[in-house]
């Protein structure tokens, strides 16, 4: 019985022997989200090894494609003192408690110990905390192998659309493509509809609407953002209605089963780039156009604006820069990924490089498409989830169904209990 | 050593000090959070907010919706769940062919990830192409959406079909155990006294598997109290406008906004529905010392 015990006593600490780690000095912890779908991934990762292979350290990463659980989770690790030495996140609300607390280092801070620290970037894109790769830009991205007749192609003419044009364009994109099976002219899911209502209520309310929020008391059927978004229920029997954004996703740039779907510079990287047969997108055949103009008679401005910005960047934690080798690691870490080259990788796949020195050799029809859309609008705006208390977007989103739906009782419960939790 | 009154007490102070370090003090902690209002969950400064989060809670219509979607849920459970596992249980009791390949079928549900069960299920109810709709459509059934938004009380029950499915074969099991510690004379005296077999079914065998239905009614109660994993793969958002969330899915949602204070109450009040829960089920089928 005694050696039993002992024996087993013997495995039970090889085992926790087995999973301890060996503690290396020379090992850097880093979380970005170019992980997962994101189509930054590859260009992150070749660099990250382009770095393990010139300064001999180890970068243990752990980076996954954004979402609000992701936003919630890396928050979380900088409370429970989990947090990496170098994060790619996001700026602005969403980073509010890591930079509000101090839990990350400040660029005057860091640029005092190393003055020329990231100094290729171009200072008016510069964070205060971080260092950003690429601006993005929002727009509905199309697919013109659906616009068939010719009324159809004389909206492909033009720099951007109204409301009213953008519902007829989707009537017309149902007659046009009948024998398209299971075709939608929007992409949409009610799973990730951030994009919609973002720009429905600046379309209706003007770039000043999230510094001017209501009172959740004031909220009614008649007010101005119920009005707003209550616009999406003439989209919805365009909208494909899909159960997840993966396939919502697929239905635009893989499967050609809708014409039309609205997002970021960095969805770019999902199109094909090789020509494609059919209705599926390549680079192209996809064209981007502003989110369409509300008129006025619709409570709108009559005006085009875009979601645009420098909102994710490279942080260093407190924690890191404390221990002097890690500082020096994490400096040279960021200076690697923001590097003229490294930046030149990530605008390949989407977005307005940080650093003006960057020169893409050949640029698609698409990357073009995109860096053109701020000539076709007349305000650009940083996103309400950007600039809104960090966690609390997703409550607005929760009461997608009620906005596509016309469920204004709902649609007013769901704008109180976000105005809410901005308090 | 064993007259000594020390030692016992030594050899339980690991676990009492692992469960008051990562039970007792955070469960402490968490109650104190309740009573604050946080601007976001790094807040070093929350203000004093007394019960109001609990108040506000209350007033929550995503809160209300959630705590009836899941007592519906329980009283599901405890209809279905454990009521076809005792069915199964007492049908595999009675056959001697095949009983090992039944009790190894009906199991195999709880052994897959609650994960996977999500997504093949979800894949199983997709409008275009998925397996229960293609079912259907042999017999004729076309257009049968199964999680249709429009109808909430149409895809609560197919939301919660999966969680009921998934652990049958758990309580099979306790239940197939229970039978199994019934003597076989009783049975024998009762055919000799030309008992029919559904006599001896509800004369003899579930009055004496009294004290496992206690066991097993608790544990589905407490565990569908805090189910999280299978609705939150199939609807995280609890579609639609919040109104399919659960008690552990819209907890989980609360986690992540910014006043960490309001999901601190929604936890304290998560545990107290549970402990009432478990005392009603315990008053309900008090223990037997006879059986």
């Amino acid at each position: 019985m005694k050696r039993i015990f002992v024996l087993m006593l013997v495995l039970v600490s090889g085992l926790l022997m087995v999973g301890c780690e060996e503690s290396n000095g020379t090992t850097l912890r880093t979380v970005s989200m170019f992980g997962g779908t994101d189509p930054n991934t590859d260009a992150y990762q070749a660099l990250i090894k382009e770095f393990e292979n010139e300064s001999g350290w180890t970068v243990d990463d752990s980076s996954n494609s954004s979402n609000e659980d992701w936003k919630a989770s890396v928050i979380a690790d900088f409370k429970s003192g989990n947090e990496p030495d170098v994060l790619q996140f996001f700026t602005g609300a969403t980073a509010d408690p890591i930079v509000s607390t101090g839990k990350v280092v400040s660029i005057a801070d860091i640029r005092k110990e190393y003055p020329d620290y990231a100094k290729n970037i171009s200072p008016a894109t510069m964070g205060t905390h971080s260092v950003p790769t690429t601006g993005f830009v929002e727009g509905l991205y199309v697919n013109t192998t659906f616009f068939t007749t010719s009324e159809l192609q004389a909206y492909l003419a033009k720099d951007n659309w109204t409301w009213d044009e953008f519902l007829d364009i989707n009537q017309k994109l149902i007659a046009a493509n009948a024998e398209v099976d299971g075709f939608n002219p929007i992409a949409f899911s009610a799973t990730e509809p951030h994009y919609w209502i973002e720009h429905i209520l600046l379309g209706s309310l003007g770039t000043d609407f999230a510094k001017n929020m209501p009172k959740a008391a004031d909220i009614t059927a008649n007010h101005a953002w119920t009005k707003a978004l209550l616009l999406l229920n003439q989209l919805d029997p365009y909208m494909s209605q899909e159960e997840t954004a993966d396939a919502m996703k697929s239905n635009f740039h893989a499967t050609g089963k809708s014409a039309m779907y609205l997002d970021g510079s960095w969805y770019a990287g999902n199109i094909a780039k090789e020509d494609q047969a059919g209705h599926l997108a390549d680079v192209d055949n996809v064209k981007v156009f502003p989110f369409p103009s509300i008129p006025e008679s619709l409570g709108g401005t009559g005006e085009h604006y875009l979601q645009a910005g420098f909102t994710t960047g490279f942080y260093i934690s407190k924690k890191a820069w404390d221990n002097e080798e890690k500082r020096e690691m994490a400096i040279k870490f960021i200076e690697t990924m923001t590097s003229t080259a490294a930046l030149t990788e990530f605008a390949k796949v989407g977005g307005v490089p940080a650093d003006n020195n960057v020169v893409i050799a050949t640029q698609t029809n698409l990357q073009k498409q995109l860096n053109a859309l701020p000539a076709k609008v007349d305000g650009t705006v940083m996103p309400l989830s950007d600039l809104s208390k960090a966690g609390t977007f997703a409550k607005l989103v929760e009461y997608a169904d009620s906005f596509v739906k016309g469920n204004s009782e709902a649609a007013v419960t769901g704008i109180k209990a976000y105005l809410n939790e901005q308090v | 050593m064993y007259k000594s009154k020390v030692i016992p007490y030594l050899f339980i102070l690991p676990m009492f000090l692992f469960l008051g370090l990562f039970l007792i003090y955070p469960f402490t902690v968490n109650i104190y959070n309740s009573l604050f209002k946080f601007q976001h969950s790094l807040d070093p400064n929350p203000v004093f907010y007394g019960l109001k989060n609990y108040v506000e809670l209350f007033k929550d219509p995503t809160f209300k919706a959630s705590f009836v979607n899941t007592i519906s849920l329980v009283l599901l459970v405890i209809v279905f769940q454990t009521g076809i596992a005792l069915i199964l249980s007492l049908l595999v009791h009675r056959i001697k062919v095949f009983q090992t390949f039944y009790k190894v079928s009906f199991f195999m549900p709880i052994i897959i990830s609650a994960t996977a069960l999500g997504l093949m299920f979800n894949m199983f109810y997709r409008k275009d192409g998925g397996m229960f709709v293609q079912l259907l459509e042999l017999v004729n059934i076309e257009g049968f959406v199964f999680l249709d938004y429009e109808k909430t009380s149409k895809a609560f029950i197919f939301l919660s079909l999966p969680v009921i499915w998934q652990y049958i074969g758990f309580y099979f099991v306790i239940f197939l155990t229970g039978l199994s510690t019934i003597s076989d004379e009783l049975l024998e005296a009762a055919d000799i006294d030309g008992a029919s077999s559904l006599t001896k079914v509800f004369r003899i065998q579930i009055p004496l598997l009294r004290n496992i239905t206690r066991i097993v009614l608790v544990l589905a109660i407490t565990g569908s109290l805090k189910v999280f994993d299978l609705p939150y793969i199939m609807n995280p958002t609890g579609r639609p406008n919040g109104t399919l969330h659960f008690l552990g899915t819209y907890m989980y949602q609360k986690s992540n906004a910014a006043n960490i204070g309001s999901a601190a109450a929604f936890a304290v009040m998560l545990v107290v529905i549970g402990f009432l829960m478990s005392s009603i089920s315990n008053l309900v089928f008090r223990p037997n010392q006879d059986l």
